[in-house]
This record gives structure tokens, sequence and C-alpha cells, in this order.
């Protein structure tokens, strides 16, 4: 029998907001992923819409009115099922979540922040770490980047000189820590864990210090602390004496761990099970409803019963969507169908980085205006199925910068319409509903 | 105008050339090497990494098969460090004829090729993924080569002998004078000006470009260029060079390489070697027949997918593109005697296996027009980086990374050092790709994902350029690798792809990066050549918004 409302398959941003959409509405929620997902990869920010149309030169400035826009020009778009006041809805649900866990996002709708880039160009995103927000202020006064020698994920003088380029007051300058030098090998999350030390972070701030006189602000690779990250930037700020910020760096993200961490500890508080690790393969149904979710074990698959579920496998990049030779696509947690270019021939241009991006990265599980995923045709393929993130068609989530934005507005909306909360399609605030009664006793 | 000059002029940068440079510089004379693009730009270095035992060639042409065995032996002792000794074998697989295997075996004794039959099962034994029901097995000294390796050993001996290299100049014209060739105009595609190169003899070591110099000093050289398209998997999995033991065909050759395999080729007439495409039913056809000789190997992840075009000389036209028919032994053309044009050789054809042998025999005969009498010594002499005489061993780079302190790694799939890619900067290179040339950055699974913006980083920091050239050389070597992953997107590779999407779209926002409009001298043919090859979306580049940012 099902010890669970809502199961909610995947754990990268759509899932967990799923998983927060849905324990907030009153639903008991399982979180089944085979992996963690893309958020220990990406930038740590939450990205909303920072190019519309996705190959546009100018970079959107006031989120708010181009969703607004994107919602009458794009049908297919995923932020036309959630409207503005959808994504605002998450935005918010996930600010008070992650702030509850001390981690802070700043921003709002109302404005894209440019933020320094580990390449030095400037990228629109909405809401940002408390650590990266001085980044925002590169226009004014003078920046230092400051990275550290003998590391290979983050090169200050490029960053610092392409901010120069777009005409900004930048410099740069390599600090030698000798316990970051030491160090082998060196992924940002090492070196992140190693500022945790007191230790090396007094070196650290010895390292910065004479640099600090004259600049307003200090730009740092985001390796600022691990599990001690608020307090060392606490520390750093105050010894150095101007602000300071962090820069994304290659992955594996430090921002992206210290986000999935405080959602994974916010949604654990509320009862939420998560289990990594925990393929789904396989779905049970029972006519035009899913009755459950078979993961892969050792010995055999097993069932998870739930009244509704969230698919937010990811996409191509999550593993959520499969390609294979023959020119197929699949969804391959449920056997969904998929929209994609019909043949090879469609999937891809010569110019890796054409302004229009890719089709076959559009390529996904097309739904509703209730998020379920449906047929060619437009049937609901399940009643109680909802899909929610990457593995959603019709978008490239890395040229319009809205990675997060949709992932997060889908897997809220996604999470709360699967504990019952149901939402008109393309609107705000949903209406409280009927709460699950069948509970898919097929377990 | 710039003038050099020199006795000998060599045009062309690849195993051939210099090996030309090479041997001249070796016996005296004054050598000048020009090569348009970067060492190892052209077909050498889109090569399947065979050192040939001649056992491909021994049934069908003989004296191809005598050259690659006898150079076979030379390289394995000037130039161990380029070769893995990994040994080969022809088997016959369920789908051949056994009887072949006789023929086989009686060529390769003709030749002097060292061919031992083993059973199946210690075929079996030695490379367990072969397909088990393979009938028969011959074992024979092919190994796997690096022909990067060499032909910067090859060039730094060159120079250590007083050769002078010139990368990126292009020869534009041949300097006619009284019916002889006196030198050649060339274009220094970085500096943008032209230089006048005198010399007593050309060598035209241009390759599957040799008939486009001989035209321009007026001569008809009909080369017929014979692409060959060759697949990367991301596993060894064989440690053997494996060949199908059958009448040459396409996709009958499978070479461990470092840590991957490469499966090869195909061999079809170009029109022309410098734009070509890589088509789906070619990489499919590698596949299947990968599959005849492990099973399994169609569900291998496929890296990456190039070709080389082959300079095959066949004195007259071959009809209909059947360029298997064309031998693969050299020629060596004299314009004097040929085409009444003194003071110009051109030598082509051949495999790499036996350049070498090439250099010598154009290098005796420019010996004798210039009256110099110096035997040939590059087959006596190792090459600089042999010194230890022993083979290179797959796991050598792990252990020079893990010896002591471990190295700061740029290119952790190829164990790529920041020192060696600092080196490649400092040496010059124009592109990334360079560096890739001669370091193997970027050549693994994620092609260029992570070690694209590190190396990026690391011209910045070493040559406080423009930021633009720098922004320039990241967005030119990402779709110079972009070119070569086209053919071969799909399941993991594509996921692969899409990874790097998220590193330089979404972290970096790199796309936008401002290039001034700047385009290096391959910002060109890394685009065309990406149009050229199947699964590209056929849409010209027009409309839409920011195009004019990709300069």
């Amino acid at each position: 029998m099902a010890s669970q409302d809502v199961v909610v398959v995947g754990a990268g941003p759509a899932g967990l907001a799923a998983a927060l959409g849905a324990a907030e509405a009153g639903a008991r929620v399982a979180v089944l992923a085979g992996g963690v997902g893309t958020t220990h990869l990406a930038a740590g920010t939450v990205d909303v819409l920072g190019y519309w149309p996705p190959g546009a030169a100018d970079p959107v400035k006031r989120p708010r009115e181009i969703v607004a826009r994107l919602v009458e020009e794009a049908p297919g778009h995923p932020y036309a099922l959630v409207g503005v006041a959808g994504v605002e809805e998450a935005l918010n649900a996930f600010g008070r979540a992650v702030a509850a866990q001390g981690l802070a996002y700043e921003g709002s709708l109302d404005a894209n922040q440019m933020l320094p880039t580990p390449a030095g160009a400037l990228k629109p995103t909405c809401l940002v770490p408390r650590a990266m927000a001085a980044g925002a202020a590169v226009a004014e006064g003078r920046t230092l980047i400051a990275g550290f020698a003998g590391t290979q994920d983050f090169y200050p003088g490029f960053v610092a000189a392409n901010l120069r380029a777009q005409g900004l007051d930048a410099g740069h300058v390599w600090l030698d820590v000798a316990a970051v030098r030491a160090r082998r090998p060196q992924t940002a999350v090492v070196l992140a864990s190693l500022l945790d030390d007191p230790a090396v972070l007094n070196e650290v701030i010895r390292a910065v210090r004479p640099h600090a006189s004259g600049v307003d602000r200090i730009g740092l690779p985001a390796v600022l602390g691990f599990r001690r990250h608020p307090e060392v930037v606490v520390r750093l700020e105050e010894a150095v004496g101007v602000p300071v910020f962090e820069v994304p760096t290659l992955p594996p993200s430090v921002p992206g761990f210290r986000l999935f961490e405080a959602l994974r500890r916010h949604l654990a508080a509320r009862r939420v099970r998560i289990t990594i690790g925990a393929e789904v393969v396989q779905a049970f149904a029972d006519g035009d409803r899913l009755v459950a979710v078979g993961t892969a074990t050792a010995s055999r698959v097993q069932r998870h019963p739930a009244a509704a579920f969230v698919l937010a496998t990811g996409g191509i990049l999550g593993g959520g969507i499969v390609t294979r030779p023959d020119g197929s696509v699949a969804e391959v947690a449920l056997g969904l169908p998929v929209s994609a270019p019909a043949a090879r021939e469609g999937w891809l241009r010569p110019q890796l980085m054409h302004p229009d991006g890719h089709p076959i990265y559009r390529a996904g599980v097309r739904v509703d205006g209730r998020l379920r995923p449906v047929t060619g045709e437009g049937q609901v393929v399940y009643g109680n199925v909802y899909a929610a993130g990457a593995v959603l068609a019709g978008t490239d989530l890395w040229r319009e910068k809205s990675h997060e934005g949709v992932s997060l507005a889908t897997g809220y909306r996604a999470g709360r319409a699967a504990a019952g909360k149901s939402v008109e399609p393309g609107s705000g605030e949903g209406s409280r509903a009927d709460l699950p009664t069948g509970r898919g006793g097929h377990g | 105008m710039r003038r050099i000059s020199a006795d000998v002029l060599v045009i062309g940068g690849g195993a051939t050339g210099t090996g030309v440079a090479r041997d001249a510089a070796m016996r005296g004379l004054w050598t000048v090497l020009l090569e348009r693009r970067d060492l190892n730009h052209g077909t050498t270095g889109r090569n399947h990494g065979l050192l040939h035992s001649g056992g491909r060639y021994a049934v069908k042409d003989p004296v191809s098969a005598r050259e690659c065995i006898e150079e076979n032996r030379i390289l394995r002792r000037i130039m161990p460090h380029c070769i893995e000794d990994t040994g080969g074998l022809f088997v016959v697989t369920s789908s051949d004829d056994p009887a072949y295997g006789d023929r086989f075996k009686a060529a390769c004794d003709a030749c002097g090729i060292p061919c031992e039959e083993i059973t199946p099962a210690g075929a079996l034994r030695r490379e367990p993924r072969l397909d088990p029901r393979l009938r028969r097995a011959f074992s024979v000294p092919d190994g796997a080569a690096d022909p990067f390796v060499a032909t910067l050993a090859t060039a730094e001996s060159a120079r250590a002998h007083g050769a002078r290299i010139y990368r990126y100049h292009e020869v534009t014209r041949v300097v006619l004078r009284g019916g002889r060739v006196s030198g050649v105009v060339a274009r220094d595609l970085v500096n943008d000006e032209e230089v006048l190169v005198e010399a007593a003899i050309t060598v035209n070591a241009a390759g599957a470009w040799a008939g486009r110099i001989a035209a321009l000093a007026g001569c008809e050289v009909k080369i017929v260029p014979a692409k060959g398209v060759m697949v990367a998997l991301n596993h060894r999995l064989v440690n053997t060079v494996v060949n199908r033991c059958k009448p040459p065909g396409d996709g009958d050759i499978l070479v461990p390489v470092g840590q991957v395999c490469v499966i090869g080729t195909t061999s079809y007439e170009v029109p022309d070697p410098e734009n070509y495409g890589i088509e789906a039913w070619e990489v499919a056809l590698l596949l299947d027949e990968g599959e005849k000789l492990v099973p399994g190997f169609k569900a291998a992840r496929a890296l990456r997918a190039w070709a080389g075009v082959r300079p095959l000389y066949s004195g007259e036209a071959t009809a209909g593109g059947a360029t298997r028919e064309v031998s693969r032994t050299f020629t060596l053309l004299d314009h004097e005697t040929r085409d009444g044009v003194a003071g110009l050789l051109t030598i082509t054809g051949g495999k790499w296996t036996t350049f070498r042998q090439m250099a010598q025999v154009t290098v005796d005969a420019v010996c004798q027009k210039l009256g110099v009498a110096r035997p040939c010594r590059t087959h006596l002499e190792p090459l600089p980086g042999s010194e230890r005489r022993d083979y290179h061993r797959v796991g050598a780079p792990l252990r020079a990374v893990e010896g002591g302190r471990q190295a700061e790694l740029v290119c952790e799939c190829e164990l790529v050092t920041r020192d060696q890619v600092e080196t490649a900067i400092d040496a010059g290179a124009v592109t990334l790709d360079d560096v890739r040339r001669s370091t193997r950055l970027g050549m693994g699974p994620c092609q260029a994902g992570f070690c694209g913006y590190r190396a990026a980083g690391l011209l910045h920091e070493r040559r406080q350029p423009a930021v633009q050239e720098a922004n320039l050389a990241l967005r030119d070597f990402l779709q110079e690798r972009w070119k070569g992953l086209l053919p071969v997107l799909w399941g993991r590779q594509l996921r692969q792809a899409r990874l790097d999407e998220l590193i330089y779209l979404g972290i970096m926002n790199a796309e936008r990066l401002d290039t001034g409009g700047r385009k290096s001298p391959l910002t060109d043919f890394y685009l065309q050549q990406a149009e050229s090859s199947a699964h590209g979306v056929e849409q010209p580049l027009t409309g839409g918004g920011g195009q004019e940012r990709h300069g």
C-alpha cells in the first residue's frame, strides 16, 4: 500500500520544487531519483529569462514584463502554462525555503541582475545567492577579481579583461595561498572545503587584504566555504573591509551544492523522503491512471505506489530524455510520448553557437495546461501524472537563460497539482480543491 | 617583401615534409619548410595511428608491403616513444572466407613480414572481446603510432640540424625563372605579409594538396584525394591492432590509441581535399563493421569522427573513385625530366609508415641535383624524445602525472598538464587546436568542455593579448571540436555535448563574448567543415538576432 500521496521522480531543481509544492499543499511526498540532477553543475543562480527571443542581442532587463510577453508569443513554452503569476509564486516559495535554511537569495521578477561569469561575460539572472549579490554592481566603481594561483578552474585576468572590454573598471590578482597550492586535485568543492578551515581562511585573508584598498568590491571563485559558507563570507568581508562576491566556476558548482543542501534540509523537515540512487525504470498503469512507478534494485523492480506523480527527470543532460543513433528520442522513466525533430538530420546545426540553438535540445514531453503529459494528438496520457523542468518540450533553457526559472515554476506548479491543488492553466494562485483520496492500492 | 633563402625549400608540414626537412638538414643542406597551417594539420594529423607491418598490403600491393615492414623496423628503432608495441592480428571472422588466410600467410612470407598463425582460442585469450566465432587468426608486427609526436620530434630534429620551419605560411605563387623553379612567394597568415623564399631545389610535399602546388609551377600532377573516415570509441576495446583478414575494405581495422580505440577507414575519392563532409552512412558502416569484429561495438560510446585525405597517386586518372585499387606505394616526380621544369620535385603517395623512406629517396635526388654526396642517416639517428629507448606504454601519462606531487591538469581526459599547455602556447600556437595537436588537449570524451575554458584562460595569461583574441581562440576551438562531434552525437555523447552547453552557455554566457569581428586563419574552415558534414540542419546562417557577434 502507498505510504505517500505524491511521488516525484527526479531530484534536480524541478523535482525539488515539485516536492516543495506538494509538501506545502499538505501531501506526503517521496522523491525518487537516479542521481542528483543538474543543480550541482549549474551556477547556483536562479535564471528566469535572460534573452527573449533566445537569440536576441540584448539581455532581458525586466523579466516580469518579458515573461508576460513570452506567454503571449510562445504558447508552447513552459512559462505559457504557468503564467507570470505562477513563476512569481514559485520564486517566492523557493526564496522562503532556502532563506529558512540560512541561504538567502536576493532579487525579484522586477529586474534581472547582470553577474560576471568565469569568462568575464555578464549574465542576466533573476535571483542571486547573497554571496554573489555584490557582483551585480560591477557597473559602478572598481572591481577586483581575485583567483588562486596554482588552480585550473578560474582565470581572474581573463575575467577582468572581458569586464574591461565592456567598459567596466576591473583589475585582477592571483592569490598565492600555500594551503591551496598544496592541494590536488583542486575541484571547486575541494577548495571550498579547504576554506572552511579557519587557518586556511586566515591565509586567504592575508593574501587578499593588501589588494583591497581602492577597490569597491572583490570577486573570488565560488569556493567561499562549503559547510561554513555564510560565516566564511562574513569573516572575509569584515577582514578586507569591502564587499566580496563569488563568481561561478567550472562544475562541480559549490553554490549548486549549497542550494541542493538547503532544499534537501527544508524538505526533510517537511518529512519529504528523498532517495538518490533509485532510478525509475518502469510505469505501472491502470488505464489512464498511473498507479506506481518501479525503481531498479539489485534483484527486482520495486514498486512505489502513489495517488499522483511528478516527472522531473530532466532533459538530455539530466538523462530524462535519451537519443539513439536511429534518430529515435525517448522519455526513459515512464515511456511517455516525446516531441522531437523527425530525424537525426534535423537535430543539430553546423554552428555550435548558433543563436537559435540546436533543435534536439528542445525535444521533450508535451503537456496540457495542467502540466499533464499528452500524446501527439493532445490526449492526456495519465490523469494523475504531471511533468516539470527540462523534460518538457519547447524551450532551450541554456540559450534563453531560463533553466532554474522554468524548473522552479513548472516544478512547484506540478507539485501543487499533484497534491490536489487544482489550478487554472496559466493562472497564479491555485484554489484548494479535492485532496487525493484514491491512493493507488495496487502496491 | 621579407626574403628567405635556402638550398632546399620543402612545402608541407606533415610527416613527409618534416621528414624531408630533417633528412636534408642532417645532410648539411640549408633547409626551409613552409606549412600553410600548423604542423600535422593535414592528413598526418587525421590518420589512423597505425604502424603498418605491411600485412594489410601483402596480397595486392607487395611493393608497398615491403616498404612498410622495412620502415616498421626502422621506426621502432628511431622513434620507439611514438609507438605502442601492441602487435597486430589479422582475423578471419565468420563473415570472411577462410581460404583467404592461406593467400595472406603466403603473401606475408613472400614480403618478409613475420606472420604466424595462432589458434582461434589463442586469439581470444589475447583479445577476449573478439567475436568468438572467428575462424583463423594471424599475428603480425603492427603497432599503434602517434603521428603527432612523431612529426613534432622530426621537426625538432630538423631544427636542431639548422632547418627553419615556418608555420601559417601559405604558398601563393611559384617563381619560375628560365624554366626553373627558383622559389616561391608565400603569405604569412599570422602577420599578413608576403615572404619570398628562394631555393635551389623546391620539394613539393603537400600531400593531398600536391597537385595544387605543382599547378602553380605549370605542371599537372593528378592526385586522387581519397577520403578515409575514422571513428573513435570511448573504450580501449582491444589492446592489439585488429585487422579483418580479407581484401582491404571499409572499416576493417581497429587500432587501440591511448585510452580509446579507432575504427577505420573508408576510402572514397573527394573532389576537394579541403572541403568534405563525414556522411551518416560512413559512420554507420564503420560501426556495423566494428560489430563484426567485436560484438557490442555499436553499444560503445562514439566520441568523434574525422577524415583524412590520402594523397594517392596513380600516374593516370583512376576511374570512378575506386581508390582501393590505387597502390599505397609512393612516387617521386622529377619535374625537370617529366615536365621540363627544373628545380622542383614532388613526393606523393605512400603511407605514414613509409614517410622516412619517402624523405630519404627525395633527398637522395635533391643531393644528386646539387652535386652533394652525403648519405642519408635518418634511419640511424634516434629522434629527440626517444632517449629511454623504450616503447610508449598506455599507462605512462598517468604514471607521469601521479609521480610525486600531482601535476596541475588542464585536460583530465587526456592527462594534459598545465606545463605542457603553456609550452605549446609559448611555442607560438596560433589556435587552441594547435595546442591540441602538440598535447592531445581536448581529444577525450568531453571534447574541450572543461579544458577549452582553461586553455583560453592560460592563453590569455601567458600572452596578454587583446581579450577578443582569447575569446576567439575559445570559440574557434569549441567549433573545431563540434565539427567532429556532429556525426556521432546521440546517446551519451550528445548528453556530454549538452553538459558542455551548460558550461559555456549556462554558466559562462560565452556565446556573448566579444570577438571584435576577428577571424583566425581557420575560423571559416571549422565552420565550413561542419557544414559539409551530415546531420547539420540545412539552414543558411541568416536572420535571427545577434548574428554579428559570431564574428
